[in-house]
């Protein structure tokens, strides 16, 4: 790598690390500690390969990266998530809109973890469809089909975590 | 506010104030250093690491005993083809930093054979290169930097105090099991101390010491233990199998892969203190054990390092 391309590098790290950060904690589920780890190993990938492809698109590499091994890590977690989530909390809903949110954040934690990057890519990143199903390698009516099953649950959460 | 709205509206609670460290380049570029010295000693003990070395050394001292390339002192990242320094003979640290600023990849090396197991110790003075003095290499090749294998200090297990910075040994470990304030209080069966030990190759406080099975070749890890106060040392990924303890199995570019031949059992521990301690399986003597017994038998390892009273 040329001294350009290092700095070229470090100021798409200044410039996109954050986002990719709060896109991986909503995708994998995980601590923004964990969170970190997966995307320094990301953006290891993009460093890799920054030469080719700094020119091209590395945002929307770099995300597929993030996305894709988030999905992959939250799969290995989900055993225990469910364990750990399928508790009811023990403290008491303070407040209707925390209480609702809460249980909307714990449904979505709840989703397979492809439906739930396709909900954080579409809701959280405002993608396209379009683009949704090129990170995630899949068509645009599994997009559709996924987004629609995943919004239905957590609908069904918003009703029953809104106190009567 | 409809699902979308709200949706929306939580994970933007959830992460909204979540920053990225300012940190995050370097942490990467050390990422991807760490992880080309960590397979590219596969199964060779690994002296240094070349992330953790500090440069206090004044480098202009060094560069009038190079040979050819001394155009080492000029920027060299992008240069095609470099040739290698001639740096026989000088100490294997200030070769090290010659070599590095070149725009190659240096690793410390004892030589393979030649000597007689115990009571002997990696020297500091480099007897040759690989590849040679002249030889022109590509920019960041690796250059592997020889140091003869010399008698171990006898008697005095104070290693000397006045160069706390350069490779050395930590002399006669007895057992080899206590040393840098820690105790390797359990090794699998028929797996016994090197003989060798070295001293600040993971940043300042850190030792390494390899451990071996009968009949290895000289220069060669069954089992590594290194302990450093560089908390990169400390990778927390894979699969967590205890308080602050992780094992994982990294290939060539440092990213987590299953088990095989070609990766690095990796075991990490934050240990309390300021102390981190690391636990490396060559992908040989994991194979020997197959993936199960290697997870259990390196988590066992791991768990048993305790701090020395």
């Amino acid at each position: 790598m040329t001294d350009e391309d290092e700095a070229a590098f470090d100021e798409f790290v200044a410039a996109r690390s954050t986002a990719l950060l709060r896109t991986a904690i909503l995708v994998c589920g995980a601590s923004a500690h964990d969170a970190e780890d997966l995307v320094q190993g990301a953006l290891e990938k993009v460093y890799r390969h920054w030469s080719r492809i700094r020119a091209d698109n590395p945002e929307a590499y770099a995300r597929k990266v993030v996305v894709n091994s988030a999905i992959t890590r939250s799969r290995r977690r989900r055993v225990i998530q469910e364990i750990t989530f399928a508790a009811p909390p023990d403290t008491p809903v303070d407040a209707p809109d925390l209480g609702l949110r809460e249980a909307m954040l714990t449904e979505l934690r709840k989703l397979p973890a492809r439906m739930r990057a396709v909900l954080v890519l579409r809701y959280w990143e405002d993608q396209s469809e379009a683009e949704t199903a090129a990170q995630l390698g899949c068509s645009v009516g599994t997009v559709k089909s996924q987004a629609a099953r995943g919004l239905a649950r957590i609908r069904e959460a918003m009703v029953e975590g809104v106190p009567a | 506010m409809n699902v979308e709205e709200a949706l929306k509206e939580a994970m933007r609670a959830q992460v909204g104030e979540v920053y990225a460290p300012p940190s995050m380049g370097s942490a990467v570029r050390r990422r991807r250093r760490r992880s080309l010295v960590r397979f590219r000693t596969t199964g060779a003990v690994l002296v240094t690491a070349a992330v953790a070395i500090t440069v206090p050394v004044v480098l202009t001292n060094t560069t009038p005993q190079a040979g050819p390339a001394s155009g080492a002192s000029a920027p060299a990242i992008a240069v095609p083809g470099i040739v290698v320094p001639d740096v026989v003979g000088m100490n294997a640290k200030k070769a090290y930093l010659l070599l590095e600023q070149a725009g190659l990849t240096p690793m410390i090396m004892t030589p393979g054979e030649g000597a007689d197991k115990a009571g002997v110790v990696a020297g500091e003075n480099v007897i040759l290169t690989e590849p040679a003095a002249g030889a022109v290499a590509d920019p960041k090749a690796l250059v592997q930097i020889k140091v003869p294998w010399v008698p171990a200090p006898t008697a005095s297990p104070e290693p000397p105090a006045d160069k706390p910075a350069t490779t050395s040994d930590l002399g006669d470990l007895g057992d080899g099991l206590t040393w840098m304030g820690v105790h390797v209080g359990y090794l699998p069966e028929g797996v016994k101390w090197s003989g060798n030990s070295y001293a600040g190759g993971f940043g300042p406080k850190s030792a390494t010491v390899p451990y071996v099975t009968e009949g290895l070749e000289e220069g060669m890890y069954s089992i590594q233990v290194i302990v450093g106060v560089d908390q990169n040392l400390l990778r927390r990924d894979g699969q967590k199998v205890g308080p602050d303890t992780w094992v994982n199995n990294y290939n060539e570019g440092g990213g987590e892969e299953p088990f095989g031949p070609a990766t690095t059992l990796t075991a990490s521990r934050d240990i309390p203190g300021d102390q981190v301690v690391q636990v490396l399986f060559s992908p040989d003597y994991s194979a020997s054990l197959g993936e199960e017994r290697a997870r259990t038998e390196i988590a066992k390892v791991i768990e048993h390092i305790r701090l020395e009273k």
